[in-house]
């Protein structure tokens, strides 16, 4: 194990274990007041953007590889699966069955195609 | 009339979704970060330490992808900033449904394991009508979640990057679980008024990586959709 990755790992586990454990010494109502506003609308936003650029990140070798390489087939591959994750998570809510059901269709069509 | 506690036992059997959903997704990781370049020991630190799933994909894209430590630290940093809300949010939850605050003891320990997913379950244990909820319940569910995501990375390590070659479909599907896991979460969490925040955010992400690099592209879309969304915060949300 490299000193950098060994250090990267300490330092964004402790930030992210204060992230967590800190506001519980402000607590309730206190920490919720401390939380909104502005501060607590980017934080929330945040989250949401880190998600949706990770998605961007995630898809972008998949599409650009099969449009580039002419095999539109993985193209449709990644939609099929795309459109599975939309909706099974739209009629179950449930973030893992959407998940894996997603990955599933992919490989399946992955496996038609190939 | 007085509510029974739920106690440690009760949090671990609470923990049984959770852990059948993170285990695969653990799996996955470890395979990832096997694919990446990083040990068993490396992958099964990380998931020890961080444990924070999206962060910790990020984390290989981005230590596989060369980027500085810097870098990736303020990255993962504020892609786990939004756990600052998870304990305000659950604390005021369980102020309101115990009728009145309750003094906690044991945070340090239970901290840890406040998860997306985790803190999801908690609320909505809260949301049930005369559910009752103790440190030792939540003990126990980041507990049980905390043993899956860790015995699934190291389980995802050993099998390695090459583990799946023989079958390529399987192969493909396991490394797709990254967009199905990012859209579900994103569903999860997107509201309607998060709408110009996904696209700035996309946005950004296609800006900065046609510019510079994936990983600043990522940086980018965060940070231009996390002041978006600041400033398009319908007026309630920034007021409450």
């Amino acid at each position: 194990m490299n000193l950098e990755f060994f250090l990267v790992c300490v330092v964004v586990g402790v930030g992210t274990y204060l992230f967590r454990y800190l506001p519980t010494r402000i607590g309730g109502r206190a920490g919720a007041r401390a939380m909104s506003g502005r501060l607590g609308a980017f934080l929330a936003s945040v989250g949401v953007a880190s998600v949706a650029a990770l998605l961007a990140a995630s898809l972008e070798p998949v599409l650009a590889g099969a449009l580039t390489s002419g095999r539109l087939g993985v193209a449709a591959a990644a939609f099929a699966g795309l459109v599975t994750t939309f909706a099974l998570f739209r009629w179950r809510n449930d973030v893992a069955l959407a998940t894996m059901a997603g990955a599933a269709v992919y490989g399946l069509v992955f496996w038609l195609v190939s | 009339m007085a509510r029974a506690q739920v106690g440690f036992l009760q949090g671990l059997f609470g923990s049984v979704p959770i852990v059948l959903a993170y285990f695969p997704v653990a799996v996955s990781f470890g395979v990832t970060a096997s694919k990446s370049g990083f040990s068993v020991a490396e992958a099964t630190f990380m998931s020890l330490v961080i444990y924070a799933g999206a962060s910790q994909f990020l984390a290989t894209t981005l230590l596989a992808g060369g980027a500085g430590p810097l870098l990736a630290i303020v990255s993962l940093l504020t892609l786990n900033a939004r756990h600052l809300l998870y304990a305000p949010a659950l604390l005021e939850r369980v102020r309101r449904t115990q009728h009145g605050r309750q003094p906690l003891r044991t945070p340090w320990l239970w901290a840890h394991g406040l998860t997306d997913e985790v803190f999801a379950s908690a609320l909505g244990r809260l949301a049930i009508k005369d559910a009752s909820w103790s440190e030792r319940w939540q003990v126990g569910i980041g507990l049980g979640a905390y043993l899956a995501w860790v015995s699934g990375t190291a389980v995802g390590a050993l099998l390695g990057g090459g583990a799946f070659e023989r079958w390529p479909a399987v192969d493909a599907a396991l490394a797709f679980l990254m967009p199905t896991l990012f859209l579900s979460l994103l569903l999860a969490m997107v509201q309607r008024h998060h709408w110009p925040v996904v696209v700035t955010a996309v946005v950004g992400f296609a800006v900065g990586s046609a510019l510079f690099s994936a990983s600043s592209g990522i940086l980018l879309g965060m940070l231009a959709g996390g002041l978006v969304g600041m400033f398009l915060a319908p007026r309630e949300a920034v007021q409450t």
